[in-house]
């Protein structure tokens, strides 16, 4: 297969040089590069780049030094570990964790604002919801009394106060 | 690079059950991967210490939730990774303060020099190559050196498998200028 050039660059940076390519492919990318001196010039300066920051490994072992074991042992052996090792219950651990918020004082800042504001946001709203009460007006009442229960306008203008009217007798009755 | 085969899940299930002797056979197996990779993630070996020593402290937090779904390889070079990044975002906000502080130290007349520790050339040339490379970058060039094939290298950072192929390219294509920079120095 022909591969265009862009891809076989593409390659040389990436999967070539990484060796991650299909035997086949790679030993026509060999060819490619064996060829065209352009392609085998980007590969030399490719791995040479690619190489750089590894020049200085062939004297650095990377192993981490012994002391590093034996802190994490006596962290383990110190810590709590062992309560995450127990069924520790969750609210215990979320009680913990809402506690160490004041270690952290822009951490509680910010909750308590946000709090806040929830707080006066959830006040308004009930404010807003809740039912006023009727603005009672006493002739508009009367009439409509007077309406229920058949009465007539005179009972009113006897002026004495509801008593004794086919209004009282309603109420009576119930 | 790293051997773990031979970590089998019995010892594995008796690390997370709290049984340190097992959990240091887990430790032995990759505690070098683990530093070598924080090593090259942040400056200074006591830094790249304190990461290693977070990183197995949080496995064994951890290991109780370990469901064998993935490696236990793949795994913990997750933590480390994660780690070593979240732990050099934390170092730079912190440096950045530092180098403002030493600015106006040395306007006032003071010679602070940064201090790399034993004064270790390799490990600080190595530092300022791999320091052209953004992090993302950088961790693709430091697991594929370790011998990460791209497939472990997507699985340990979460990524798709071309965004490896592409922050490698990019990465050495970085490097090739700057290969080509130093070159023009030298001349």
């Amino acid at each position: 297969m022909i591969y265009n050039r862009e891809q076989i660059k593409e390659w040389i940076l990436t999967d070539y040089l990484d060796g991650q390519l299909d035997v086949s492919v790679k030993k026509e990318i060999d060819e490619c590069i064996a060829r065209d001196p352009e392609l085998k010039a980007l590969y030399d300066e490719v791995c040479a780049a690619a190489g750089m920051p590894l020049q200085s490994e062939a004297d650095f072992d990377g192993h981490p030094p012994e002391q590093i074991w034996k802190n994490i042992k006596a962290r383990i052996e110190t810590s709590h570990i062992e309560v995450e090792h127990s069924s520790t219950d969750v609210w215990t651990k979320w009680l913990e964790q809402l506690g160490g918020l004041w270690g952290r004082p822009r951490l509680s800042l910010a909750l308590g604002s946000v709090m806040a504001v929830l707080v006066m946001v959830t006040w308004i709203g009930m404010g807003q919801m809740r039912v006023r009460p009727a603005q009672y007006n006493s002739s508009q009442q009367m009439e409509y009394l007077m309406e229920m229960v058949g009465a007539d306008v005179d009972m009113l203008e006897e002026d004495n106060g509801g008593f004794d009217t086919a209004i009282e007798e309603y109420f009576l009755m119930i | 690079m790293i051997n773990m085969d031979e970590l089998s899940d019995d010892i594995i299930e008796l690390a997370a059950q709290g049984d340190i002797a097992a959990f240091e056979r887990i430790y032995r197996s990759c505690g070098s991967f683990v530093y070598r990779v924080a090593l090259r993630m942040v400056d200074h070996p006591q830094d790249a210490e304190e990461i290693v020593q977070d990183v197995f402290v949080r496995v064994y937090e951890q290991l109780t939730r370990f469901r064998f779904e993935s490696s236990l390889k793949t795994w913990i070079y997750r933590i480390a990774v994660n780690m070593s990044l979240n732990y050099r975002k934390k170092r730079s906000r912190i440096r950045s303060r530092t180098a403002e502080f030493r600015e106006n130290i040395q306007m006032q007349g003071g010679s602070e020099k940064p201090d790399f520790g034993e004064g270790d050339d390799h490990r600080q040339r190595m530092n300022r190559i791999l320091g052209h490379l953004n992090a993302d970058q950088r961790m693709c060039i430091i697991l594929r050196s370790e011998g990460l094939s791209y497939e472990e290298i997507a699985q340990t950072l979460t990524i798709n498998i071309n965004t490896v192929r592409t922050r490698l390219k990019r990465a050495r294509e970085k490097l090739m200028s700057v290969r080509k920079e130093v070159m023009s120095h030298d001349i």
